[in-house]
């Protein structure tokens, strides 16, 4: 599923370099959101929603050019037999670089990936739910206006869990093709 | 019983002079995944067990296995000498 082996200049072939792009990619989401907190937005501005498109998607699976291929954009019409396998199925997908092939082993993860990602953001919601009527029960002013950021980054985590799950969980790439071929 | 499966993909590949790119081309699948089925962690489809056995035409047993396998090169003429001495 990682078809970049760097991004943004950070290292991606092993492991603990993916996770620590994780990591990072949280952290900078969590320094935005504060921000915003900080800065006590009343209502969710208009450039507050390119900037969920560009940052879910920053790690890939919706789009191309990212660390983690695209899921299911753009199947080849003879791929699919209904409805639901056009979205579903991402047997191929169109990109600059060519079609995409999500093979057997790239759907298992895939399909593994958005099943993890939706067990961990049920426990993040009902976790933000209850910080939020907390936080409302001690100052109800100062939460409302600051209910617009919390959707923000919600939203932000629940587009990029699949990929940051992918990107976790992602076993170490196999070494390089090293047996001399000599052929018979 | 452990859910480990043996193969002797690389084996393969080296005596047929095929990389890890050619076989994925063949089979239609990615490189990596090639290189994940050797290390053993990635145990394939029956359909995608059934294509490899089809490129190398083998069968499927040949290549897979439940057990550790032994080297092909023992398999072959171990079991030569052991007829011949028959």
């Amino acid at each position: 599923m990682i078809q970049q082996m760097s991004f943004l200049g950070i290292p991606l072939r092993t492991q603990l370099q993916r996770r620590m792009l994780v990591v990072g990619y949280y952290m900078f989401v969590a320094l935005f959101a504060g921000l915003g907190v900080w800065r006590g937005h009343g209502g969710l501005p208009g450039f507050l929603f390119p900037q969920i498109i560009v940052l879910g998607s920053m790690l890939g699976g919706l789009t191309v050019g990212r660390p983690v291929k695209p899921y299911s954009s753009g199947v080849v019409p003879d791929a699919y037999d209904s409805p639901i396998s056009l979205t579903l199925s991402g047997r191929k997908v169109f990109s600059p670089y060519g079609p995409q092939l999500l093979d057997e082993r790239e759907q298992s993860q895939r399909d593994h990936a958005h099943f993890v990602a939706y067990r961990i953001l049920l426990v993040s919601l009902v976790a933000a739910l209850i910080a939020y009527c907390s936080l409302y029960a001690l100052n109800a002013a100062w939460t409302s206006l600051r209910a617009s950021m919390l959707l923000w980054t919600i939203v932000v985590y629940a587009i990029s869990l699949p990929q940051s799950v992918l990107l976790w969980t992602e076993p170490p790439m196999p070494v390089a093709d090293v047996i001399p071929m000599h052929g018979v | 019983m452990s859910n480990a499966l043996y193969n002797r993909l690389p084996v393969l590949r080296a005596e047929h002079g095929v990389s890890r790119q050619d076989l994925a081309d063949a089979v239609g699948i990615n490189v990596q995944t090639v290189g994940f089925l050797e290390r053993g962690d990635y145990s394939p489809s029956l359909a995608l067990a059934l294509d490899i056995a089809t490129y190398f035409e083998l069968p499927v047993e040949a290549i897979f296995s439940r057990e550790p396998m032994r080297p092909l090169s023992r398999e072959v003429y171990g079991t030569q000498k052991k007829a011949g001495r028959r």
